[in-house]
């Protein structure tokens, strides 16, 4: 019992004597790597499995605002002086990949950018122990682009207007790492991407913009490969929140160099769906203006600049020129038929002045069909002045449409007017005269009546003669009537039964209304002169009346013979109606030549005309 | 009154004697009646009357503005004699002042018609 109890004593201070020397050593290489860390002026931080704080040098300590009363205190917990929002992926990435990762971080306060050097830390045994985050100043290179120096204060305010500018530039800015993942992205692009800003850091397209990663990934890797710009792409697409809203972006991409190489992408991105929509309306408006045109019966043509030359001509304004060139002319080149009716000087108005020029009617003549007749046709116009976006009159609009049709409407209407009027006034002209003719026909036989009954008898004969002259002239419709005609039907009231007593031969003699109305007059009272006294005043007397019409060596004749009458005893003493139609208005108003004789047979009347 | 010249044309004969006796009947004795513009123009070459009357359809001759006007120029005031209305053959404008009576005339329209014509007439002063 006591051997075996001494036996137990000895091996037990043998290992407490092993742990004394364990611990010996334990104690020297503690304190040989804090010398070690603190000597080196490394900052160094060392986390347990669940992100505890186990130990930290001094550098680490002022780097990150740890105090020693930190030591077991989860990490997370504690006010972060640095930015560890990725801190337990990039840990788990490490551990996985047994890999350190490197991320740059920003320190609060100074704005400071350092590197972040996460390292798992493993047991003897192999199994996850902790995590040693080492700080390390960012290499030289790459901190003239990121990060202000201290000692230039003016690198410094640029910086700080570089940042503002970032932060609220009207554009989407992003820059990713050679691996293609967001280092950086200011809220526009953020919120264009609908995801906040530190979501997008440290991920990649096919993380965050699976539909367009394909493409952005393809153009980013040709800047890295090539260092060369890609710039104005063009980006339709639509975001998971409001997949039915398509947007187009417009995106330059450049390369950053650093130290000859590639280190970064930068994007700048404008939203331009409202002005890819507004060139859709309008490219659309144009369009359907040019629909309009094209089917317009009307002549639409649109010409440019001061020279007003043509740059659209409708199919209707072309197939009214016979399809001759237009486009790309002068308007006084390509229609030169227009000159002398104003329309280039209404052109020019149009132009100089701003103002529409209307040319209610105008008469153009040209080859229409191209068959080499010209045609002749009537049109009205209007040009209206052409107004860029600022106001100023770049041209002229035509729109022309032929009137041809209208103004030969009217014309034949005013024509038919004028017609009208003309036989109203004919009409007028015969009727008032007529009448002027009465009252002087009354005049005239007032002399040779005795009482009111008698000149109502006179004045009734009379214009019954001229009634009936009325109507041969209404049956020739008041153009040429023949003087037989006029002879016989004065005769009718003294024809007895088949006997002949008033005979005519001769030749037709064509008269005009107002020898028409004289001759009428003027056989009346012949006719009565020889019921009176001639040969018609007896049973057995009659009158042959020889007709000859003009000719070129004579003029036209009537020869008048009384035979058979009682004896003639000279001319009557008193000159009454019947002598002042014969004697002066047949003379007048046939222009005729007369004699009277009253030869010892009977009366003899010629009428030469 | 009886060194008046009055001329009157009057195609249709018949009418113009009516016009001529209406005149003489009133006293005017230096009548000058015509029955055409030929004869009218030949007898203007060696007078010119005070005052005219003239019908303005003509017949073949058209119508008496050309000889209106002639009239005019040399100071002789005018009478037109017609049928017509103003609204179916108006006055041509530079004879718009003259006076016209409306066919048939009664001897006092005429008459009247010619006295307002001499009154003005510078041979009548």
């Amino acid at each position: 019992m006591d051997e075996d109890l001494k036996s137990s004593r000895d091996e037990l201070q043998a290992i407490n004597a092993d742990l004394r020397a364990q611990n010996r050593q334990l104690r020297r290489a503690n304190s040989d790597l804090e010398t070690l860390l603190e000597s080196a002026d490394m900052a160094v931080l060392v986390l347990d499995r669940a992100f505890r704080v186990r130990t930290f040098t001094p550098a680490a300590a002022a780097l990150c605002g740890l105090e020693t009363g930190d030591v077991g205190r989860p990490i997370f917990d504690l006010p972060a002086r640095i930015d560890h929002s990725d801190l337990r992926a990039d840990a788990e990435a490490a551990g996985a990949t047994r890999r350190p990762v490197d991320r740059e971080v920003r320190l609060d306060g100074t704005g400071e950018m350092v590197l972040m050097r996460i390292k798992s830390h493993r047991t003897a045994e192999g199994g996850q122990d902790g995590y040693v985050i080492s700080f390390l100043d960012i290499p030289p290179r790459a901190r003239t682009e990121t990060v202000p120096e201290r000692s230039y204060p003016d690198l410094d305010r640029h910086y700080a207007e570089l940042e503002a500018l970032y932060d609220t530039a009207p554009v989407g800015l992003s820059l990713m790492d050679r691996d293609l993942k967001w280092t950086r992205i200011n809220q526009r692009l953020a919120d264009i991407n609908g995801i906040p800003i530190k979501a997008h850091i440290g991920k990649t397209f096919h993380q965050l913009l699976p539909d367009l990663a394909e493409d952005l990934d393809a153009t980013y890797r040709e800047i890295l490969r090539t260092g060369e710009p890609s710039l104005e792409n063009s980006i339709e697409t639509t975001f998971p929140n409001a997949p039915e809203t398509v947007r187009n972006f417009s995106a330059d991409f450049y390369p950053i160099h650093l130290d000859g190489e590639v280190q970064a992408v930068a994007a700048c991105v404008t939203e331009v769906t409202e002005q890819k929509r507004l060139l859709g309306e309008l490219s659309e408006s144009e369009r359907r203006m040019k629909r309009i045109f094209d089917a317009a019966p009307m002549f639409i043509a649109i010409f440019e600049g001061p020279d007003h030359v043509c740059g659209y001509a409708n199919p209707a304004t072309r197939r009214a020129v016979g399809n001759r060139a237009l486009k790309g002319l002068p308007v006084r080149e390509a229609l030169p038929a227009l000159r002398d009716q104003g329309i280039f000087q209404c052109f020019d108005a149009a132009y100089r002045t701003g103002t529409r020029q209307v040319v209610p009617e105008f008469r153009f003549a040209f080859d229409r069909n191209g068959d080499g007749r010209t045609l002749e046709g009537w049109f009205s116009q209007v040009l209206e002045p052409v107004r860029d976006g600022a106001g100023e009159v770049i041209g002229v609009i035509s729109f022309a449409y032929e009137i041809t049709d209208q103004v030969e409407a009217r014309r034949a209407a005013q024509e038919s007017a004028a017609t009208k009027t003309f036989l109203l006034a004919e009409l007028q002209h015969r009727v008032k005269n007529t009448l002027a003719t009465v009252r002087a026909i009354s005049r005239f036989l007032v002399p040779g009546a005795a009482t009111a009954t008698a000149f109502h008898d006179r004045l009734s004969a009379r214009l019954g003669a001229m009634s009936r002259t009325h109507d041969l002239l209404t049956d020739a419709n008041w153009m040429a009537t023949n003087l037989a005609d006029i002879v016989a039907a004065e005769a009718t009231s003294y024809e007895r039964g088949r006997d002949r007593r008033v005979i005519v031969r001769g030749e037709a003699i064509p008269l005009t209304s107002k020898q028409a109305l004289a001759f009428g007059m003027a056989v009346h009272e012949l006719m009565i002169n020889a019921a009176k006294y001639g040969a018609l005043a007896g049973d057995d007397g009659h009158i042959e009346i020889d007709l000859a019409a003009r000719r070129s060596d004579a003029p036209a004749r009537m020869v008048w013979r009384e035979i058979g009458g009682p004896p003639v005893g000279g001319a009557p003493d008193r000159k009454g109606f019947g002598s002042v139609v014969i004697e002066r208005v047949l003379v007048s108003d046939v222009n005729a030549d007369i004699s009277i004789c009253y030869e010892p047979g009977g009366l003899r009347f010629e009428a030469t005309f | 009154m009886a060194e008046t010249d009055i001329l009157v044309l009057e195609d249709e004969m018949l009418i113009a004697l009516d016009i001529e006796a209406t005149l003489q009947d009133a006293g005017y004795e230096s009548l000058k009646v015509c029955t055409s513009v030929a004869e009218t123009e030949h007898y203007l070459q060696d007078h010119l009357p005070a005052v005219a009357l003239l019908d303005i359809n003509l017949g073949r001759d058209g119508t008496s503005f050309e000889l209106g006007r002639t009239l005019l120029a040399r100071g002789c005031p005018l009478l037109f004699m017609t049928g017509y209305t103003q609204s179916t053959v108006g006055l041509p404008d530079e004879l718009s002042d003259a006076r016209r009576i409306a066919k048939p005339f009664s001897a006092h329209e005429l008459l009247e018609g010619v006295a307002g014509l001499l009154a003005k007439a510078p041979a009548a002063q």
